[in-house]
């Protein structure tokens, strides 16, 4: 999904992620509730071992929502201010910054290693795909046709 | 251009080929594909350890193999077909189809879905390796306490316990990954707009499954482990003799048994509407009627748990809950039989193999479901208990509502994964020899239940003969018949008629706006339900 400024100079393209963070929260504490009311009430009736396996459990069940969690604010961004455009990709904590001189600035739509239509940003022989993990296909044409009109306009 | 930069690494952009692809994979298709052939396989391997067992039975007397060698194929055929060929059947299912349904681009955790899968081929072997073992005079061959690993038995027991105990750490394992992946995929991977209330009932299946499995898997693997304890480091968990509770054992285990029958029915009741709604080409009918009902179940399968040893002797007041409370989920399956039955009303309705899996489904698994009723009252199930009339309700609910629900779905969605039709007339050829002879396997096993003939002994009287031919032969016919499903799946994958992409006239979800097969990256961009 895409979020764009008024003024269309400003364009952020990020997961859509259905569960918001207090989501995380409670999807959390459902599951170590269901988990614990099991596990302390047979350790209460003599099964103890059954304990360390439900925190095991509880670990890896967490352990995935913190991961999944730092790629909540994963995003692709593109900036077109005077004189450059900026194009941010950020994806936990790798984070990757390019830079085009506005004037020199190209934009394509062409057929990526998917098949499936892209946007390209770039200039002097280089160049950056844009937006592939977030827009949705039909969006593509629309936003690389946005993206030529904004660098024309000075 | 100037660039601060960490090199972007995107683990989808290529994928590699020949057994590395398979080795390696993170994509969903591949791996659900391989849970898919692996439950195939073991699907076979077991189904042979249970002919080689009506071989035995016959006719009366040991004929074919000793008392010992006869209980050890009892135990693995059961594991094998619960954690080697239903429950990989469904995950494989759910790694190919809830992406896709939910238009997300794969699983939440793709490297975690590798895992998962890869323990599976190992504690296979871990639980038919004991049978070569033995074959070189190493120990006396696999478990032979039945799936239940009940105590004392399974503490006097050989090698096998423990080789049986490590698989099912392994395939414990296994589960609660596909677990945690799925739940973080359907609550936070879903297109925008595609809300709780809008998922496809399979998804809504799999979530609930994945739930118990969490609630349950941890139990099971203390019970286990404390039965390893028992049996090697001098503990008395179990042991009398020491202080230990037998009984105990059996509520650890039934408290993980009971809810893992609906471990293995939810996904295939997910399936199962959507089947019917495609054939009837109408409406699903009462949809959250369907998904309150999943949940009233889902809830109440683990708290029903003591009816599986309501002979092992517990207090009248115990007796009376377990049993109206296992009788209670009789109400929400009912609301589900309703609606599938709505659903199919009035519907313009055809009876390709998937309908016709499914039709026969709905009644075969509805006479599991009424015969579990007589076995849930406590007085009769007196009578009932280690029968084998339990033997034949649990294979009308895990054989008709299990297996043949997956065939269905195998023969819904095959054309859209592999992007070939199958053969039709081998499909309904394979129903009806499945269907005619199952019941014929399985009919017989009621009478003999109602005769007393009791469960795992190798011979019986001869009263008991007649029913035990009858079911023999049919269940040799029900074994071949499968051949004819695996060679119509590998020619369905090796070619046939191109399938389009919506592959059925009444098929809806998001899986059928995908080509078929669909690429190797579905969803890169996401798609918008409205």
């Amino acid at each position: 999904m895409t979020v764009s400024d008024a003024n269309g100079k400003l364009l952020v393209a990020k997961p859509s992620n259905s569960l918001s963070p207090i989501g995380y929260v409670w999807l959390f504490m459902s599951i170590a509730a269901i988990n614990a009311t099991a596990a302390v009430g047979f350790a209460l009736a003599g099964a103890w071992l059954v304990l360390p396996f439900a925190g095991l459990e509880l670990l890896a069940f967490g352990s995935a929502l913190v991961i999944t969690y730092l790629h909540h604010d994963d995003y692709e961004s593109i900036a077109i201010t005077d004189d450059v455009v900026v194009i941010q990709k950020h994806s936990y904590k790798n984070f990757e910054k390019f830079t085009f001189q506005r004037y020199w600035a190209k934009v394509t739509l062409r057929q990526a290693l998917d098949g499936a239509n892209a946007i390209f940003i770039g200039s002097h022989g280089k160049e950056v795909e844009f937006g592939s993990r977030f827009i949705i296909k039909e969006e593509r044409a629309i936003i690389a046709e946005q993206l030529k009109q904004q660098l024309k306009i000075i | 251009m100037s660039t601060t930069a960490v090199a972007h690494h995107d683990e989808h952009a290529a994928h590699p080929t020949g057994i590395m692809r398979w080795l390696t994979t993170t994509n969903h298709k591949d791996i659900g594909t391989m849970y898919l052939t692996f439950s195939l396989i073991m699907f076979l391997v077991g189904g042979c350890m249970i002919l080689g067992i009506r071989a035995e039975l016959f006719q009366p007397g040991l004929q074919l193999m000793k008392p010992d060698f006869f209980n050890q194929l009892i135990g693995v055929h059961a594991l094998i077909m619960i954690f080697a060929a239903l429950m990989p059947a469904a995950t494989g299912f759910a790694n190919w189809m809830i992406p896709l349904q939910i238009g997300a681009p794969d699983m939440a955790l793709p490297r975690l879905n590798n895992w998962g899968f890869w323990l599976l081929p190992p504690s296979a072997i871990l639980l038919t390796l004991p049978f070569t073992l033995a074959l070189f005079g190493i120990g006396d061959g696999a478990l032979a306490t039945g799936w239940t690993f009940y105590p004392p038995l399974s503490i006097q027991g050989g090698i096998g316990v423990d080789f049986a105990i490590f698989a099912v750490h392994l395939l414990g394992i296994s589960s609660v990954l596909g677990s945690i992946n799925i739940i973080v995929t359907l609550f936070n991977m879903r297109a925008p707009g595609m809300t709780l209330m809008k998922m496809p009932m399979f998804a809504w299946g799999w979530l609930i499954t994945a739930f118990l499995l969490i609630a349950t898997i941890p139990v099971l693997a203390g019970a286990v482990t404390m039965l390893l304890t028992d049996r090697h480091f001098g503990t008395h968990f179990f042991d009398a003799a020491g202080g230990g509770d037998p009984i105990l054992f059996q509520h650890l285990f039934w408290f993980f048994g009971h809810p893992e029958v609906y471990i293995l029915l939810l996904p295939v009741w997910g399936f199962i509407p959507q089947i019917l709604q495609t054939f009837s080409r109408k409406p699903m009918y009462g949809y959250k009627a369907q998904v309150y009902s999943f949940w009233a179940i889902g809830a109440l399968s683990v708290v029903v748990w003591a009816h599986h040893f309501f002979t092992a002797g517990m207090p009248v007041p115990a007796l009376l809950y377990f049993m109206y409370s296992t009788m209670a989920i009789s109400l929400p399956l009912a609301v589900l039989f309703f609606c599938w039955i709505k659903t199919m009303w009035r519907g313009s309705m055809s009876f390709e193999t998937p309908m016709l899996f499914t039709v026969g489904w709905i009644i075969l698994f509805g006479i599991g479901g009424l015969t579990g009723l007589v076995l849930a009252d406590v007085a009769a199930d007196a009578q009932y208990h280690n029968s084998y009339f339990v033997v034949a309700h649990f294979h009308y609910t895990l054989f008709a509502g299990g297996i043949m629900g997956i065939m269905a779905g195998v023969y819904y969605w095959l054309p859209k994964m592999t992007g070939h039709m199958y053969n039709e007339k081998l499909g309904k050829l394979h129903f009806w020899l499945t269907a005619i002879s199952f019941n014929l396997t399985f009919i017989p096993q009621f009478f003999l239940g109602l005769a007393g003939m009791p469960r795992r002994i190798p011979d019986y009287a001869l009263q008991f003969a007649e029913f035990n031919m009858i079911s023999s032969i049919a269940a040799f016919v029900l074994g071949l018949s499968q051949l004819i499903f695996v060679y119509n799946i590998i020619s369905t994958i090796k070619g046939g008629k191109k399938a389009s992409d919506q592959v059925w006239e009444g098929a809806e979800g998001l899986e059928w706006t995908l080509s078929s097969p669909p690429p190797y990256h579905s969803f890169s961009e996401q798609p918008i339900v409205k």
